[in-house]
């Protein structure tokens, strides 16, 4: 074996090797993205497959330490809105993982709160408002991490971030309002 | 309500927190999933590295074109003529000389103060 061809395979060895820690590092993370995202398990794990096989192509552009994950997430947000542009599926790489993923979900995850006044709340506000309200909520991401999924500065993603709680909080005084507050006075209660 | 309470609200509404995700028995759909995704072609490094310095398609085509209408513009102010197209009448008449004194007998080469006539 020559010096270069021994060096080739070292450089495939350790690019492989990034990327399994890659996808044992984050896999979870972005699957919770989806499935957060989406009504449907196999939806769900297009969306892991898809994300993670633009990984696996552009391993090189993936940013180390914790830009990983936010790269990660950013290329999940894209493929998201892809899929629901389309409608279609178009990886059929994760069959096994979604349906392992629906079976799982069915005993794992906490009941669906469909028909929660947040929710309804939240899905009276437009689509950026809701991204970054949950990438705050649901991934927990500071205004630097949101900001660097969404391709934003800190600044701005902090700032965007206020307005949208402010009409968050606004839509759930309004909802409140209308129901006469029992069931947030109910949630909070709990 | 405060702002605070209401991101509280909604984090309390996270139909997968963090803790029940990484918890979840996937192991085999995702050992299946990695094997497939590792087994599609993968970028290579050295065409990864050539094509971030690539120049995209439109911007070669405008290179191209901004070349061309360049070197158009030169050839209109330097003029392109070719050696058997005299440009002028005076180069026409030079040539024309030229051509008769060759035909002439060889009278040897003109020195300082010499001329050479022609017919």
């Amino acid at each position: 074996m020559t010096i270069e061809s021994r060096r080739k395979r070292d450089g495939a060895q350790t690019r492989e090797q990034r990327f399994d820690g890659l996808f044992a590092t984050h896999s979870r993370a972005v699957l919770a993205y989806a499935v957060r995202r989406t009504s449907d398990q196999d939806d769900a794990a297009d969306v892991l497959a898809e994300t993670f096989l633009v990984a696996w192509r552009r391993l090189s552009d993936v940013p180390s330490g914790e830009g990983e994950l936010m790269w990660l997430y950013g290329v999940a947000r894209r493929v998201l809105a892809n899929q629901q542009r389309s409608e279609r599926r178009r990886q059929r790489l994760a069959q096994g993982l979604g349906r392992e993923l629906s079976s799982a979900l069915r005993t794992a995850a906490p009941a669906a709160a469909d028909g929660h006044p947040v929710l309804e709340a939240l899905a009276g506000l437009d689509l950026d408002d809701r991204e970054i309200l949950l990438l705050a909520a649901w991934e927990e991401l500071s205004a630097q991490q949101i900001g660097a999924v969404l391709g934003i500065t800190q600044i701005a993603a902090r700032s965007r971030l206020h307005r949208a709680r402010k009409r968050l909080q606004a839509a759930l005084g309004t909802a409140a309002r209308t129901d006469g507050g029992d069931n947030l006075r109910t949630q909070e209660a709990l | 309500m405060t702002t605070d309470d209401a991101m509280t609200l909604l984090g309390s509404v996270n139909p997968l927190p963090a803790d029940v995700a990484s918890a979840l028995p996937l192991q085999s759909g995702e050992a299946e999933l990695l094997r497939q995704i590792k087994a599609e072609p993968q970028e290579r490094e050295s065409r990864g590295a050539h094509s971030r310095h690539r120049m995209p398609r439109r911007r070669r085509f405008a290179l191209a074109g901004g070349i061309a209408v360049v070197a158009l513009a030169i050839g209109g102010v330097l003029g392109v003529r070719s050696i058997n197209n005299p440009p002028s009448a005076l180069a026409a008449e030079m040539d024309r000389l030229a051509q008769v004194a060759a035909s002439q007998d060889w009278t040897g080469i003109p020195g300082p103060g010499q001329y050479l006539y022609t017919e």
